[in-house]
């Protein structure tokens, strides 16, 4: 309704397909194979059954590189990693945990030297991620990975919005798993003056495989 | 995004609004704030100028500060931590921002600069900055060269960006890290 307001603003999916072809919408089923043979491997579940994509988040990181993100109906989300349009990366993500800073000034530390945040390991749920970006020392804080995401939902439903995220991306090697790692997503996520969260997220790689897209 | 997220209206725009403040071809001005002497001398201002302008804004500081009746009231705009009581023979009793800085104006022209102490900055809780003289800005403390900026055109007392942290994206980590390696 703030489309007419504003000028409305036509996402990206809309001029051009999703990857994939995921749409906004649709539905997703993940593989669970994998977790299932591997119960204690993992330290998230994947959702189960028929997911339908009920928004979705579209990043332009620049460079012709574009981030997908599916948001399912059972708090986790499939990110598709796109450039130049083809697809380079797919990761199922599962929303573990969200922290509510009480006040503007307590958000604004995470994204700030010294935060969780961006340290070059992170324990959570009790386990050791090791962090994937920045090229701090070992040791030293890296600062966030700042971009905008524009989310838009299907026609008639909630209204699209923008934020800005402040993230960090960390991983590690699953033991039971040699060469499967699991990833924890840590975002510091900003959608205006008062409204903010930071949003823990474990995942791991997807292929096109494990995905039955309808 | 957390999909149980009440969705936000979000306003246009990411950036503060600057105007250049340009008296003629020859002369531009523009402002940097400073936390501290130091920060100010390091940018390439002299001591002097960096003192005065210092010593001013806080002997003007109390004068020229937003006053809010409750201390609730500055809170809310300020941040806890960030008010404290005065008095005036005037109003009585009042809370008002603590001091978070100092502006320093630059005028450029005939191949020098020319620097004049611009009154004192509040930090709001929103991120963004408030100068008596130049009204709301973002950003966050600068200094270098590079920091100096043309003079906010943004009066308005409802400003404070469309975010939490209006920091300038330079001092975080580049998109082109996320468009690279996902991790594995």
């Amino acid at each position: 309704m703030f489309g007419s307001l504003f000028g409305a603003k036509s996402p990206e999916s809309a001029a051009h397909p999703l990857p994939l072809g995921f749409r906004l919408g649709g539905a997703v089923a993940i593989d669970d194979v994998l977790f299932k043979a591997h119960p204690d491997a993992f330290g998230f579940e994947p959702p189960g059954g028929n997911q339908l994509i009920e928004a979705l988040g579209t990043v332009d990181l620049g460079g012709g590189t574009h981030l997908y993100r599916m948001y399912l109906t059972d708090d986790a989300w499939i990110q598709v990693k796109t450039t130049s349009g083809a697809v380079d990366d797919i990761k199922l993500f599962v929303f573990s945990d969200t922290v509510n800073p009480p006040n503007a000034s307590a958000f604004r530390q995470w994204a700030e030297q010294g935060s969780e945040l961006g340290q070059s390991q992170v324990e959570f749920n009790g386990h050791t991620y090791d962090r994937v970006w920045g090229d701090a020392p070992q040791g030293a804080w890296a600062p966030p990975v700042v971009y905008d995401e524009a989310v838009t939902h299907p026609k008639g439903g909630e209204a699209d919005f923008e934020l800005t995220h402040y993230s960090m991306l960390y991983q590690r090697e699953l033991a039971e798993l040699p060469g499967r790692f699991e990833y924890l997503f840590i975002t510091a996520e900003d959608y205006g003056p008062d409204h903010f969260d930071v949003v823990y997220s474990l995942g791991t790689d997807m292929t096109i495989a494990d995905l039955s897209i309808t | 995004m957390k999909r149980s997220t009440t969705a936000t209206l979000v306003l246009m725009g990411l950036t503060p609004l600057f105007l250049t403040a340009c008296d003629d071809d020859s002369k531009q001005v523009s402002q940097q704030n400073f936390a501290s002497v130091d920060a100010c001398t390091q940018a390439g201002v002299p001591q002097a100028t960096c003192q005065k302008a210092y010593d001013d804004a806080q002997a003007n500081a109390e004068k020229s500060e937003p006053h809010f009746k409750t201390y609730q009231d500055c809170v809310a705009q300020y941040g806890a931590d960030m008010c404290r009581q005065g008095t005036s023979a005037t109003e009585g009793s009042f809370w008002g921002p603590l001091m978070t800085g100092f502006l320093i104006s630059r005028m450029l022209g005939g191949g020098s600069a020319m620097y004049y102490p611009a009154g004192p900055i509040f930090r709001q809780s929103s991120g963004s900055y408030y100068s008596p003289t130049g009204g709301v800005f973002g950003g966050s403390y600068s200094s270098g060269s590079s920091g100096w900026r043309t003079a906010s055109a943004s009066g308005d007392g409802s400003a404070g960006g469309s975010r939490a942290i209006t920091a300038s994206r330079g001092g975080f980590g580049s998109a082109s890290a996320a468009a690279g390696s996902w991790g594995g």
